[in-house]
């Protein structure tokens, strides 16, 4: 029972962080029916920028108030890179066929990754370990306080922009303008500041995702923006994509899957798992957990 | 006819005299290392230190008065690029090649070299990598069944350890590893509960550290490399595995504690002796140029290993008075007396494998510093 507990903590853990990267995905696939594939190495970029944040602009501290300036700078950053990224590969793009700005999404992704490198160098760097290491023995489940922040700051932050979403002015102008675009501007709505805006929430959530990786890992390379951005693309189709609930059950589940899967069969397989339960989810419904049927517009 | 003949044999021997020319001029090395990528500081030091023992022996008026000239090529550890580094090499016109850092990339360029009768010297230490019966392989590290050995005899029969988990990942330095070590935990009547492989750079050892909990190990021996392991050993301690971690030679780097943090303090590593614990003075001499050349110390032993694969081969060189690879070969087969080496004494057997192994335990300490507890 206490390894059930244990891979279900774990699962949880990397499960919020996967969510965290995937709403990113599933919001600017909602409003602008594109998937940024850059977003992945965003979130890689802004480890490294953490990482910059911490050694130069705060001295190395790792007080309270230093490590909640990380966490804010290296979100801002991140959020002026989505900025420049929407204004420069997307927007010129977005009268264009849709397979464009797919590989232009394709290009913005090597060009992050590859900064990365020229930036910061090829090999790996190592995250300071911002929060204490402190752990806690529940009958035999062990859970370290960077988990629990991890999943708490994560579900405050989803919880927190559902509302936004779904209670304000500002977020019912993100549900029309991903309803309908033409129709939204007739209301009113400028939908070149919704979309910046969905850039500017959906990198600093991967931004802060960026950091819990490299929080909990401590090992940052300028390439792993791929693999997490992989895991959380496939949490945004699981759960649906264009849907911000369906991205967080996604993430959610995707992480308690693949920690059961490598727990109790085999970690060699946990990949091609995930991949299974992907294509089975979309043979049974093709619009993912919580995606609704859109009748395609002619 | 007649003409034709003679302008043939003419175009021979200008094309001879201008081979000979531009052979004359220097006695070409190839470095292949992963200069770039995850192992890149291992690769820049194997460059580095090559550079290093050229200029010492061009100092001494070079190999039969042939300036030695590196010729570096970056295989960034992966068997891809190895295999493209081979042949690049070889078309370069190298004598010889030192490298790679991995076995991998090692292994992937080692019929390369052995079609060409091109020798090549690598710190590689999977088991396989001499078994091809490749006489251009000489291995300047030594194997992993002697590393298995003594990690078994270290781990069975001086800490009586009696439930072992063995871990390591897909690469073939790792499994060779592995496998042996099982193997010799096996023969030394040990007890191996446990043997996992995880995917290297996965990050997330969590779940597999898990079901490995359930199992109640008292020791984990891990065989693959220290960007895996450091984050192995954090996870292990997060979860509160109370067993020893001991990592094989891979693991001894220095990102390896960083990775670890506080959760390094008691991981116990297996290698041979690190460069400053080398008691030979001809290590002291080459650990004072090295660091007076390049500002900082070699990252690991690997790169003085392969400084001395390099050296023993130029030193062969010399002494039979050829640079003809398999005459090289055959004097090297001929040695009686080792060569002494910044490693040690230097000898290698006729499948290519070093002779003599010195193996040690270190524990890592609460300031990250290493402490022999124990030595073969």
């Amino acid at each position: 029972m206490d390894i059930f507990l244990q891979q279900l903590a774990n699962g949880l853990t990397i499960g919020s962080m996967f969510a965290l990267v995937a709403l990113g995905y599933t919001m600017v696939y909602g409003v602008m029916k594109l998937i940024n594939f850059a977003h992945g190495d965003m979130v890689a970029a802004s480890a490294f920028i953490g990482l910059t944040i911490y050694t130069q602009v705060m001295g190395q501290s790792t007080s309270f108030g230093a490590v909640i300036a990380i966490f804010i700078l290296a979100a801002a950053c991140t959020a002026c890179i989505g900025i420049a990224l929407e204004r420069f590969a997307y927007r010129p793009l977005r009268e264009a066929p849709r397979l464009s700005a797919v590989v232009s999404a394709l290009g913005a992704s090597l060009v992050i990754q590859n900064g990365i490198m020229l930036v910061w160098g090829p090999q790996m760097r190592i995250f300071p370990p911002l929060v204490p290491e402190v752990y806690w023995d529940i009958g035999g489940v062990v859970v370290s306080l960077v988990q629990v922040l991890i999943l708490g700051l994560s579900l405050i932050l989803m919880v927190a922009l559902y509302i936004f979403v779904e209670k304000t002015r500002i977020g019912a102008a993100i549900r029309a303008s991903a309803i309908d675009q033409d129709a939204s501007r007739l209301m009113g709505i400028n939908v070149n500041n919704v979309i910046a805006l969905i850039f500017i929430i959906g990198s600093s959530l991967g931004a802060v995702g960026g950091l819990f990786i490299a929080l909990y890992y401590r090992g940052i390379t300028f390439n792993m923006g791929w693999q997490y951005g992989l895991y959380a693309f496939i949490a945004a189709i699981l759960g649906g994509i264009g849907n911000i609930p369906g991205a967080m059950l996604g993430g959610m589940m995707l992480g308690l899957f693949q920690a059961f899967i490598a727990g109790y069969v085999s970690s060699t397989w946990a990949d091609a798992f995930t991949f299974i339960l992907l294509i089975l989810i979309l043979i049974v419904r093709p619009t993912g957990l919580l995606g609704e049927r859109v009748a395609e517009k002619v | 006819m007649k003409n034709t003949f003679r302008n043939i044999l003419l175009t021979l021997c200008t094309i001879a005299l201008m081979a000979g020319l531009s052979s004359a001029d220097t006695l070409k090395v190839g470095v292949q290392a992963p200069i770039t990528g995850d192992y890149a500081n291992e690769g820049q030091g194997i460059e580095n230190a090559s550079r290093l023992v050229a200029a010492e022996f061009n100092e001494l008026g070079g190999i039969q008065g042939k300036q030695i000239e590196i010729i570096p090529c970056d295989d960034q550890g992966t068997a891809m690029a190895a295999a493209i580094c081979a042949k690049d090499l070889v078309n370069k016109g190298v004598s010889f090649v030192v490298g790679s850092y991995t076995s991998t990339c090692a292994e992937a360029a080692q019929k390369t070299y052995y079609n060409a009768g091109v020798l090549q010297t690598s710190d590689g230490t999977a088991n396989s990598l001499t078994e091809h019966g490749y006489w251009t392989f000489l291995r300047n590290s030594f194997p992993n069944s002697a590393e298995a050995d003594y990690a078994a005899e270290y781990m069975v029969n001086v800490k009586n350890y009696k439930r072992i988990v063995v871990v390591s990942d897909f690469s073939s330095y790792a499994t060779g590893l592995a496998e042996s070590t099982i193997a010799a935990i096996k023969a030394a009547g040990g007890n191996v509960v446990a043997y996992k492989k995880v995917k290297a750079k996965s990050q997330n050892f969590t779940p597999v550290l898990t079901s490995i909990k359930s199992k109640k190990p008292d020791a984990i021996f891990f065989a693959g490399y220290y960007t895996d392991g450091g984050q192995l050993r954090a996870q292990q301690v997060a979860l509160r595995i109370d067993a020893d971690f001991i990592g094989g030679d891979a693991n001894d780097n220095v990102d390896f504690a960083k990775l670890a943090g506080n959760a390094a303090e008691g991981a116990f590593i297996i290698n041979v002796p690190t460069p400053e614990m080398l008691p030979y003075p001809i290590a002291k001499t080459f650990l004072k140029n090295y660091k007076a050349t390049y500002g900082q110390l070699p990252p690991s032993v690997w790169t003085l290993m392969n400084a001395d694969g390099m050296r023993i081969i130029l030193h062969a060189m010399k002494e039979a008075k050829t640079t003809d690879t398999k005459k090289v070969f055959e004097y090297l087969m001929a040695m009686d007396k080792p060569l002494p080496g910044v490693t040690g004494p230097l000898k290698f057997a006729k499948d290519g494998n070093r002779v003599g192994s010195s193996y040690m335990t270190f524990e890592i300490q609460g300031d990250d510093s290493y402490k022999v507890v124990h030595a073969q």
